[in-house]
């Protein structure tokens, strides 16, 4: 954006892209917060099986919460090295948060798909359909945050725009193809997706992604001043990511931890 | 500058564009209020001629004149288009307009994001009354309750368009409180502490964190329910372990936090104009803003006072008939507060100040009803009749939209720089406070004498006759004094261009720039000392401690040179961001085929995006 | 007694008892009160290194970042076998409960850098945060608990 409106001296002295992310995770409180809430209310009232101790997989959401926990991790170490000026080495640690959000993804399209092949569907019964709404939004998040994380870390580790556009689009494939895969596994309202394309756009776009970071150079076309927005970006990036996270323990939680003892409801 | 520039793939509108594109890319807060406020009059028209077929079909008994299938979709779209396309919006218009020139900003914090959110409530509406034309509008009543909403007992798929529609509304209404939230927090000119901000402000600001908090649990609601619609989950089907009575919860949750979104944007105009018209300052600032953030919070801690008769038992019921009453106390402050400003201070009685008079009166009496229908035993009496129809017909046409209507005559100087003619004003006021009062006073009697609110029609015998006809006459007479009002902005648009800086001696910082403002609004960005600066800063004499003044922040400004200030440059992509988001959401509903729509928003939705994170610099 | 709880939470949250209203420009040390008990002395020097680590211009160092986390994947680890004793019982909830709330306060204070931040997105985030606990909570009464 330009220029006068950043010059404005602010009146708390905080960034207000800072502010702005901070407000919209106090509202995505609220937007989780429905969801945490509507499963509790059910829980224990599904009608039909399977129930939760039937099926929740405790070891596997284990390490799949550590793969979560530890991308956030390597986020602030990312935050941190940009702050301190490693900038590419700042990027690296980017590129890595999202790979290991892509690793929990993939986890989740296993869990999705597992649960879809045991026969619990968003339409079986009302834990379906809590848990499967409720953990695929938070996989969107998941998704929204990877993409924002990609596109910041190959701002300046992808030389030209071209191959800028490449990497996106190869990870925009990578995940449209896991995410049709979990829909068409999950909501059989949504036209099926033949396993065949999902695996071919799949492989495509993971040898696309492999390809093109492998083909990264860095890039030094940037003043100082650019730079310094970005470290603003990516420190909104991170905050963005954490909430993701804590969102993630908290219904590791509430739903795992807490309800995978559950059986059916005594009537 | 040194970027680098994507002539082809991402292309930027150069500074200063003109015709249609110059509004369609402008990211200037005023004239994306200026477009708020035109788009959400014609949404007014059109929920008022729904409004109009209601009256007709009631105007006397067994009426025929509308089907109760088509009936059912007016009265859902009527309430539906007033609350998410007429009065949020028009408020919206105000917050736009008025709040960086208030707090002496030159925009507001995101001006992009500004613009995205005026184009996704623009297409949000459009989406909403799509339906009308493929001939499926929703019917369910504007708080859809399920089961009601469910595909077996409503398979077509108006419901689903609701759904949509509110979906892409309220991410526009997220995406502008974070705005606002921001720049009040933020923007704030060097010296305007919290305490010396206009009342105005403080409302927007109240009003903003209640849709950022509130819209999240709508949108929830609202995915579930598509979900049981398209997808066959149970959230709210009691057949599979749902529960209906979550629904209404949920929707209430958002829906009483709504109905102060709704309201407090017009106390914070009325706030404005009394003192500018009665010339003196606000009586019980503190007190004034303290009772709007105490509404603000208190006001959502009495969502389940729309289901006393749902059957939560007495504690509940008890408790939130408590919350209830309270909140009246807060919004008590408020009038008194009102009148105080008004008591002896010299009175000019332009139309600004009369609307604001009539929203005190009428508000007081929508208030009154509404503490009576506080109390479960005397809820149960009213739950679902027209006494409920006439008491927030009261709150927020006699309350909302003549707070609006006020704010309209007392800025219009501001927007154009020509007054709106204080005659025809007169008259319009006139006409609209009579034609209101016999439309929705006769209400009262109806719902106390028993008609049930959403009915088609009724028989002969219920002695509900004179009473329908007085309000359908009124009805029309409201209607009249609407196309009085449009003829009156005809009419001044070819008046002088006479208004000046300061015409009403204002006492709020808007005053003290041209009219209408240059697109910098500010030269220099003026230094705050005092509550209602301006006033001080005209009137040296007036200025002691006792107005809010003090210790005024000591600081020089900081030397900003007097050359003209660079804005924000224009950009393409909230407009398609915001079309390729409608288009995908949109492509949600099933026809046949919808999933190319989706796919094609989608493909929108990506360029516009990377456009937007990629977009270079003019410089 | 008293005074040394308030101490703790104020040394924690770095806030100020008065002017909850205002809001701060930076996180700012307080004079310390007087000490009360025999033990206040060695609370406050550990509270002081602890002070001097977190708050180190304003951020942490990797290696501090890299405790965090190993501290995290801890109590998931503490988390994942506390499920497999059978003999808890009801007493799960309240020990996992506890358990995540110190998971989220760790991420939010040092990876957030809540610790390190204004205070004014403390408060921003936790009026949403505790709004929405409060309607879990509302909604798990009305909906949940029949009598």
């Amino acid at each position: 954006m330009s220029t006068a409106i950043e010059e404005h001296v602010n009146s708390t002295g905080v960034d207000n892209k800072k502010l702005m992310m901070w407000i919209f995770l106090g509202s995505d409180c609220l937007f989780f917060g429905s969801f945490i809430s509507t499963y509790l209310v059910y829980r224990n009232r599904s009608l039909a099986g399977p129930y939760p101790n039937e099926i929740l997989d405790i070891p596997i959401t284990t390490v799949s919460t550590f793969v979560l926990l530890m991308s956030s991790l390597a986020m602030v170490l990312a935050v941190s090295y940009v702050q301190r000026g490693s900038q590419v080495i700042g990027r690296y640690w980017t590129l890595a948060t999202a790979l290991l959000g892509l690793v929990f993804m993939g986890f989740q399209v296993y869990e999705f798909s597992h649960f879809a092949h045991l026969g619990l569907t968003p339409r079986t019964n009302i834990f379906g359909s809590t848990f499967f709404v409720m953990t695929g939004f938070h996989g969107g998040h998941v998704t929204f945050g990877v993409i924002w994380l990609v596109i910041f870390a190959i701002s300046r580790l992808a030389e030209s725009l071209k191959q800028k556009l490449l990497i996106i689009g190869s990870v925009f494939s990578v995940i449209i193809a896991m995410a049709g895969t979990m829909m068409t596994h999950t909501l059989d309202v949504i036209p099926n997706i033949p396993s065949a394309v999902a695996y071919s756009v799949f492989g495509i776009g993971l040898i696309g992604t492999i390809g093109s970071l492998y083909l990264l150079k860095t890039s030094d076309t940037q003043n100082i001043e650019s730079i310094k927005k970005e470290e603003g970006n990516l420190e909104l990036a991170g905050l963005y990511w954490h909430f993701v996270d804590i969102v993630w323990i908290v219904i590791f939680t509430v739903v795992y931890l807490i309800s995978a003892n559950d059986g059916a409801p005594l009537l | 500058m040194t970027t680098i520039s994507y002539p082809t793939l991402i292309p930027r509108p150069k500074e200063y564009v003109s015709g249609v594109w110059s509004w369609l890319t402008t990211v200037d807060h005023k004239k994306i209020g200026t477009m708020y406020g035109v788009i959400a009059f014609f949404w007014f028209l059109v929920g008022g001629i729904e409004a109009l077929l209601i009256r007709i079909q009631l105007s006397g008994p067994e009426g025929k004149f509308l089907t109760p299938e088509v009936y059912n979709q007016v009265f859902t779209m009527h309430g539906t288009t007033m609350i998410f396309l007429v009065v949020m919006p028009l408020s919206a218009a105000f917050f736009n307009w008025m709040v960086p020139l208030m707090i002496g900003a030159r925009d507001v914090a995101f001006p992009r994001l500004n613009a995205f959110s005026l184009w996704a409530f623009l297409f949000g509406g459009i989406l909403l009354n799509i339906s009308w034309f493929t001939g499926e509008a929703p019917n369910a009543g504007w708080f859809a309750y399920a089961p009601n909403t469910e595909v077996p007992f409503n398979p077509k798929n108006g419901v689903t368009y609701w759904i949509l529609g509110l979906q892409v509304l309220g991410i526009a209404s997220l995406a502008a409180g974070f705005n606002f939230l921001t720049t009040i927090i933020n923007m704030r000119a060097p010296g305007m502490t919290f305490m010396k901000l206009p009342v105005f402000i403080w409302m927007t600001a109240v009003v903003n964190v209640l849709i950022v908090l509130a819209f999240p649990v709508i949108t929830v609601a609202l995915i579930q329910l598509q979900f049981d619609r398209l997808y066959g989950t149970h959230f709210f089907n009691p057949v599979m372990g749902g529960d209906p009575v979550m629904w209404q919860h949920m929707f209430w949750l958002f829906g009483h936090p709504e109905v102060y979104i709704l309201i407090l944007p017009a106390m914070g105009i009325v706030s404005e104009v009394l003192p500018t018209f009665s010339k003196k300052p606000i009586f019980g600032y503190p007190f004034i803003v303290f009772s709007g953030i105490g509404i603000g919070f208190l006001g959502w801690f009495v969502w389940s006072h729309h289901m006393f008769t749902v059957g939560l038992g007495p504690a509940a019921n008890a408790a939130f008939s408590i919350s209830t009453m309270l909140i009246a106390v807060p919004t008590g402050v408020k009038i008194f507060n009102w009148i105080g400003t008004l008591w002896g201070g010299s009175i000019r009685a332009t139309p600004a100040l009369l609307f604001s008079i009539a929203f005190i009166g009428m508000f007081v009496i929508g208030g009154l009803s509404g503490v009576t229908h506080a109390a479960p035993p005397s809820d149960a009496q009213q739950q679902d009749t027209y006494y409920v129809v006439a008491h927030f017909h009261y709150v927020l046409f006699g309350g909302a939209l003549l707070g609006l209507w006020s704010g309209i005559y007392y800025w219009w100087p501001k927007f154009t720089g020509k007054f709106l003619n204080e005659k025809i004003g007169y008259l319009h006021f006139t006409v609209v406070l009579i034609g209101f009062n016999i439309t929705f006073f006769p209400m009262h009697w109806l719902g106390l004498d028993g008609m049930p609110r959403r009915i088609a029609t009724y028989p002969e015998s219920m002695g509900w006759e004179v009473s329908n006809l007085v309000a359908s006459l009124g009805s029309f007479i409201l209607g009249f004094g609407v196309l009085i009002f449009i003829y009156n902005v005809i009419y001044s648009r070819k008046g002088p261009k006479n208004a000046g800086n300061d015409p009403w001696d204002g006492r709020t910082l808007e005053w003290s720039i041209p009219s209408p403002p240059p697109h910098y609004n500010f030269e220099t960005i003026p230094e705050v000392k005092y509550r209602d600066d301006f006033w001080y800063k005209k009137y040296p004499e007036l200025a002691n401690e006792s107005h809010g003044g003090g210790s005024g922040s000591e600081e020089d400004s900081h030397g900003e040179s007097h050359s003209e200030p660079h804005m924000p440059d224009p950009s393409y992509y909230p407009l398609f961001l915001g079309l390729g988001m409608s288009i995908m959401i949109g492509g949600f509903i099933p026809f046949t085929g919808h999933w190319i729509v989706c796919g094609v928003g989608l493909a929108i939705f990506i360029w516009s995006f990377l456009g937007w994170c990629y977009e270079p610099v003019n410089d | 007694m008293k005074k040394l709880f308030r101490n703790i939470w104020n040394q924690f949250l770095g806030h100020s008892t008065d002017g909850y209203f205002r809001v701060p420009d930076t996180p700012q040390d307080l004079p310390e009160p007087e000490n009360d008990t025999p033990w206040a002395g060695t609370l406050k020097l550990s509270m002081e290194k602890f002070n001097k680590l977190t708050r180190k211009n304003g951020h942490g160092t990797p290696a501090f970042y890299a405790i965090v986390g190993l501290i995290l994947a801890v109590i998931t680890l503490v988390e994942f076998l506390i499920f497999y004793v059978e003999s808890l019982g009801v007493l799960l909830i309240p020990i996992m409960l506890i358990l995540s709330l110190m998971k989220f306060v760790i991420v939010v204070a040092f990876f957030m850098h809540l610790r390190f931040d204004n205070k004014l997105f403390t408060y921003l985030f936790f009026a949403g945060f505790i709004l929405a606990a409060v309607i879990a909570v509302a909604l798990l009464v009305l909906l949940a608990i029949k009598p």
